[in-house]
C-alpha cells in the first residue's frame, strides 16, 4: 500500500474493502465445494455431515460421457483454429502499418463487445437460411467467434514487443520470407500461441449460450448436458461436478500463468524478450 | 525509428490476416443477415415471399410486456454497472499498488479463478448461496436477523447479485489494467508534500481513475444487459431480462424476424448507449 | 581495387522530410568505411537500404557491379549486424552462428558446416561457446556471437549498425580494438555506422561524414580530423574553435576582430568566412612570444577530464579553447592563470562561409 504507516485508517478502511470483494467473490465457490461433502439429498450449507459418496455418483454418471467428449473435442479444434489464426493476425497487424490503419482490428474486436446471443443467434439464422445443418460447423464457427477476438487481443500485446531486428538479420543473412515466419516468428511467438490456445479451449468448453442455441441439431456440449441436469435433479453430485470443475479451472489457471504469465493480461509487467 | 515501409523479401502480412478472416466472414455475414432479417416477416419467409414491416420492430418494442421487460433490462444493467465498478475499485487499487508480488498475485488469482469458472457451475452456486437451505439464510437465521429461512431466489435481488458476480472481475481487470498505466510516482510526491493517505486517495488517487471506473460502469452496465444465463436460472419465469425474451422467441416460436428484431434492440440497448454515453462523457469532461 | 558497393543518387523522402537526399559512394574491397553523424542524419536509413530492408525512393544500389536496388534481402549477398545483436534467442550459439550458411552457404560450407562454425567462433575468441543458450551471455558476448554469424557464410559485403552503443564503457573499448582485428583477418569489406567520432577516427579507413541526409565530406580520418571542409564537419568531428572573420585582400590574413588578426599558413579561398583551429594545436607559454599570431589571455574555465585539461580563455574578447597534457612538471591551467599562446598559421584551417557543403568523392 502506498502508506508507509499500516495503521492508518485509510489502510485498515481499504484493506477491509479488499477483504470483503474477496470473500464476495470466493463465497459462492466456497459454499458449492462445501455443500459437495454434505450427507444431505439436497443441497444445504453449512452441510450437515461428511461424505464422498455424492464423487463417487458423479464418477457414475453416464449422461456426461457423450457430452465431456464433445466439448473436449470441439474445445481441441476451437483451440487450434482461434489461436493460430489470431496469433499470426496480430503479428501481421503488429508489422503492417496499412493493415493496422484498414480497420481490421477493430472488426476482429467487436464480438468482445456484442452479447453471445446476439452472435450465436445471427449465426442461427444464418445457417437456417443456408440449410446448413451440419452442427459441428455451426458449433465451431460460434465458437471461434468468440474466442477469436480475445485471443487476438492478448496476442497483440505480446506480438508488438517481438523485436523486428531479429526478423531483419534473419532476412539478411539469407531467409526468404517463408522461413523468416516458420524458424523465427512463430518460435518466437510460442508463449503467446500457447497461452491463446488455452483460453480459447477454455471459453470454448466454457460456452452455454452460443451452444444451446446452435445445438438443435442434436449435438449436445457438456454445459448443456450440465444445465439440463441442473434443471431437473439439483442433488449434491451437481456440487461434486462443480467442484471438479472448479479444480480444473484453477490448473488452467496456474498452466496459463506459466505460459503467458498473468500479469500480462493486467497489463501489469512489461516481458522483454 | 525506422518506418516500417514495405520492401521486396518482406513477408506478406496480408496473407498471414487470411486465416482470421476466413473464419470470421460467416460472423459478419450473420450480423448483416440479422439487421436484414428484422425487417422481414419471417414465417412468409420460409414460404419464400419477402415481405418487408416494421412489425417486429414495434413488437419489440411497443408490446407492452417487451417494453416492462426492456425498461427492467435497462433498470437492472445500471444497477449492476454502478455496484461493480464499486466493489471493483478497491481490488483494482490492492492489484495495482501492492507492495508485495505473491500478495499481488493473490489478489490476482481471487479475480480470475471466479472468471473462468464455468458459468452454468458459478450460477448454481449462487442458488445454493440464495437458496432455502443456503449460507445466506443461515448466516441471517443465525443472527437473529429473520426467523425462518426463505429463498431470495427469484427475485430482482437476486438477478442482481448474480450478475454483479459475474460483472465484477471484468470491471476488476479494467481498472486495474489502467490503473497501472497511472504513474504512481505522482501518488508519492503528493505524500512526501504532507498529504495524508485519504487525501491522497480523494484528491490525486481518485480523480484520476474517474475515466477507468466509468468505463468500467459501462462495461458492467452493457455486459448486464446482454445477460443471458443468470436471469435465465436466477430470476425465474416471473423476472425475465430482454435476452430471455428473445431466446423464447427463437426455441419456442421460431419467429426469427421477431429476434432478430429484438436482438437489434439489445444491440442498441446495450453496446451502442454505452458506446454513446461514454463519448458523451468525454466531451463534456472536455478531453 | 575493384569496387564492392557502390551508391548512385540515392534518395529517401518520408512524407516531407528528406531522410536522404544526393548519396554517391563507392566502397572498395576490403575496406573499413564509416558513415559518421549525429542522430537523424539519415545514416542508418542508408544502412537500411543497402541492405534491403528498406526500399530508396530513387538512385540505385551496386554489389560487386550488379544492380540489387530492387532485390529482397535475402538475395544479396550480405550480412548485418544491430545494435541490439539480435540474435535468434530460440536458437543456441551454434545454431545462431550456423543460420545465415543453412541459408546461403555454399554446397561445401553446408558440408563442412560445424567446421566453419569453429572457425568463426575462434575469430571472435569465443571458440568454446558453441553450445550455449543466448541468455547466458554477457553483452559483449552476444556482439561478438553477431560478428559470428554475420561473418559466418562468407558475405561480400559486411554492414554494422552502431554495434558498441549498447556496452558498457569499458567493453566497447575493448571491442573497438577486437573489431578492427576481426574485420582484417576476415578481410571483408565493412561499412559501418556510428555518432561516436572517436570510434570512426579508430576504425576506419574511409569516414563519410553525414548530416540532415546529405555527405558532408568523405576522407580518412586524418584529412577529416586536420582538414575539415566546412564548420559542420569541423565542429562535429574532434573539438575546435570556429572564428569568423574577414579575409584581408592579400588573402593572408583574415580578421576576427580589429585586434586579433591571424596570419595564414597560405592564401585562402577567397570564399573564406571563417577558420577552425583545434585546441591541441595552440602553443601555450608562461612567457610572452614573439612569433606570428601570439596572444595573451585569462583563463575563465577549466575543465579537468583525466589525462588532460581543457580551458577556455579570453584574448582580447574572443573565447579560445585550450588543451593542456596534464602531465607532471607541465603548468596546471587554472582559473585566473594568464598564459601566453600561440597559433602556428599552419594550424589554422579556412572554413567557407556556408554551414555546410555537400561533397562527392571516390572512398
Amino acid at each position: 500500500m502506498v502508506a508507509r504507516s499500516l495503521r492508518s485508517s485509510f489502510s485498515i478502511v481499504g484493506v477491509a474493502a479488499i477483504v470483503f470483494v474477496c470473500s464476495f467473490l470466493v463465497l459462492p465457490l466456497a459454499v458449492i465445494i462445501g455443500s459437495s461433502f454434505g450427507t444431505d439429498a439436497f443441497l444445504k450449507f453449512p452441510p450437515r455431515g461428511l461424505t464422498l459418496s455424492w464423487y463417487n455418483k458423479m464418477l457414475h454418471l453416464r449422461e456426461f460421457v457423450t457430452p465431456l467428449g464433445i466439448s473436449l473435442r470441439l474445445g481441441a479444434i476451437v483451440a487450434l483454429f482461434s489461436g493460430i489464426a489470431g496469433t499470426l493476425a496480430a503479428f501481421a497487424l503488429a508489422r503492417s502499418p496499412y493493415l493496422r490503419r484498414s480497420g481490421i482490428e477493430a472488426a476482429f474486436l467487436l464480438p468482445i463487445v456484442l452479447p453471445s446471443l446476439v452472435i450465436g443467434l445471427s449465426l442461427l439464422v444464418l445457417f437456417n437460411l443456408l440449410g446448413i445443418n451440419n452442427t459441428w460447423i455451426t458449433l465451431i464457427l460460434g465458437h471461434v467467434a468468440v474466442t477469436m477476438p480475445l485471443v487476438f487481443q492478448t496476442a497483440c500485446s505480446l506480438a508488438t514487443t517481438l523485436n523486428r531486428d531479429i526478423e531483419f538479420a534473419a532476412m539478411t543473412l539469407g531467409a526468404p520470407p517463408r522461413t523468416v515466419i516458420t524458424r523465427i516468428v512463430l518460435p518466437l511467438l510460442r508463449p503467446a500461441l500457447v497461452g491463446g490456445m488455452i483460453m480459447a479451449f477454455a471459453l470454448s468448453f466454457d460456452e452455454f449460450v452460443i451452444s444451446i442455441l446452435l445445438s438443435q441439431g442434436g449435438i449436445t456440449t457438456f454445459p448443456v448436458a450440465l444445465f439440463t441436469y441442473m434443471r431437473f435433479s439439483v442433488n449434491p453430485t451437481l456440487a461434486a461436478i462443480s467442484t471438479a470443475l472448479i479444480f480444473g479451472t484453477c490448473l488452467v489457471v496456474l498452466v496459463l500463468h506459466r505460459a503467458v504469465g498473468l500479469d500480462m493480461l493486467f497489463g501489469l509487467k512489461r516481458q522483454n524478450r | 525509428m525506422i518506418d516500417a515501409s514495405r520492401f521486396p523479401g518482406a513477408p506478406r502480412y496480408g496473407l498471414l490476416v487470411l486465416p482470421a478472416g476466413i473464419l470470421f466472414a460467416p460472423f459478419y455475414a450473420a450480423m448483416t443477415l440479422i439487421g436484414a432479417i428484422s425487417f422481414v416477416e419471417y414465417p412468409a419467409l420460409r414460404d419464400g415471399i419477402i415481405n418487408i414491416t416494421l412489425n417486429n420492430y414495434e413488437l419489440a418494442l411497443l408490446d407492452s410486456f417487451n417494453f416492462e421487460v426492456l425498461l427492467r433490462t435497462i433498470r437492472l444493467g445500471l444497477v449492476v454497472g454502478a455496484l461493480s465498478a464499486v466493489l471493483a475499485t478497491p481490488m483494482a487499487y490492492g492489484i495495482a499498488r501492492a507492495s508485495r508480488r505473491d500478495l499481488q498475485l493473490t489478489l490476482i488469482l481471487l479475480t480470475i479463478i471466479p472468471f473462468l469458472v464455468n458459468a452454468l457451475v458459478r450460477v448454481f452456486a449462487l442458488t445454493t448461496v440464495l437458496g432455502r437451505e443456503g449460507f445466506l439464510n443461515f448466516v441471517l437465521v443465525n443472527i437473529r436477523i429473520v426467523d425462518r429461512p426463505s429463498s431470495f431466489l427469484r427475485s430482482e435481488f437476486a438477478v442482481v447479485m448474480g450478475q454483479t458476480y459475474f460483472v465484477v472481475p471484468f470491471a476488476i481487470l479494467i481498472i486495474t489494467a489502467l490503473m497501472a498505466k497511472l504513474n504512481e510516482n505522482i501518488e508519492h510526491a503528493a505524500s512526501t508534500l504532507g498529504a495524508g493517505p485519504w487525501q491522497v486517495f480523494f484528491k490525486v488517487t481518485l480523480p484520476r481513475l474517474y475515466p477507468a471506473i466509468f468505463s468500467a460502469g459501462l462495461i458492467g452496465y452493457a455486459l448486464s444487459v446482454s445477460a443471458f444465463v443468470v436471469p435465465l436460472i436466477l430470476g425465474g419465469d416471473q423476472y425475465k431480462m430482454y435476452s430471455n425474451l428473445i431466446f423464447d422467441q427463437v426455441a419456442f416460436r421460431g419467429d426469427f424476424g421477431r429476434a432478430a428484431a429484438m436482438a437489434v434492440v439489445l444491440l442498441i440497448v446495450s453496446v451502442a448507449l454505452a458506446e454513446l454515453l461514454r463519448l458523451a462523457v468525454r466531451r463534456i469532461a472536455g478531453r | 581495387m575493384p569496387t564492392v558497393l557502390a551508391l548512385r543518387a540515392i534518395a529517401k523522402r518520408y512524407g516531407s522530410i528528406d531522410a536522404l537526399t544526393g548519396i554517391d559512394l563507392d566502397v572498395e574491397s576490403g575496406s573499413f568505411v564509416s558513415l559518421l553523424g549525429p542522430s537523424g542524419c539519415g545514416k542508418t536509413t542508408l544502412l537500411r537500404i543497402i541492405a534491403g530492408i528498406l526500399l530508396p525512393d530513387s538512385g540505385e544500389v551496386l554489389l560487386s557491379g550488379r544492380q540489387v536496388t530492387n532485390d529482397p534481402p535475402f538475395a544479396r549477398n550480405l550480412s548485418m549486424v544491430f545494435q541490439d545483436y539480435a540474435l535468434f534467442p530460440h536458437m543456441n550459439v551454434f545454431d545462431n552462428v550456423a543460420f545465415g550458411i543453412r541459408m546461403r552457404g555454399s554446397v561445401e560450407d553446408k558440408k563442412r558446416i560445424t567446421q566453419r562454425v569453429s572457425e568463426v567462433l575462434e575469430l571472435v575468441q569465443l571458440g568454446a561457446f558453441a553450445t550455449r543458450q543466448i541468455s547466458e551471455l554477457s553483452g559483449g558476448q552476444q556482439q561478438r556471437i553477431a560478428i559470428a554469424r554475420a561473418l559466418a557464410p562468407r558475405p561480400t559485403l559486411l554492414l554494422m549498425d552502431e554495434p558498441l552503443s549498447n556496452l558498457d564503457a569499458k567493453v566497447r573499448d575493448e571491442m573497438r580494438s577486437e573489431l578492427k582485428d576481426i574485420q582484417r583477418k576476415a578481410a571483408v569489406t565493412t561499412v559501418y555506422v556510428t555518432h561516436d567520432q572517436e570510434e570512426a577516427l579508430a576504425l576506419s579507413d574511409r569516414i563519410v561524414v553525414m548530416s540532415h541526409g546529405r555527405i558532408a565530406q568523405i576522407g580518412t580520418a586524418a584529412e577529416i580530423y586536420s582538414a575539415p571542409r566546412d564548420r559542420f564537419v569541423a565542429d562535429f568531428v574532434g573539438k575546435a574553435n570556429i572564428l569568423e572573420g574577414q579575409l584581408t585582400p592579400d588573402l593572408r590574413r583574415i580578421a576576427i576582430t580589429d585586434k586579433v588578426v591571424l596570419e595564414l599558413g597560405e592564401a585562402a579561398p577567397g570564399s573564406t568566412a571563417a577558420v577552425a583551429i583545434r585546441p591541441e594545436q595552440i602553443i601555450l607559454s608562461n612567457t610572452p612570444q614573439s612569433a606570428a599570431n601570439s596572444f595573451t589571455g585569462i583563463i575563465q574555465r577549466e575543465t579537468f577530464v583525466g589525462a588532460m585539461t581543457y580551458a577556455e580563455c579570453d584574448v582580447c574578447g574572443i573565447r579560445l579553447t585550450l588543451l593542456s597534457v596534464n602531465r607532471i612538471g607541465n603548468n596546471q591551467l587554472r582559473v585566473g592563470l594568464r598564459v601566453y599562446l600561440t597559433i602556428p598559421p599552419a594550424a589554422i584551417r579556412p572554413l567557407p562561409n556556408t554551414e555546410f557543403l555537400t561533397q562527392r568523392d571516390r572512398a
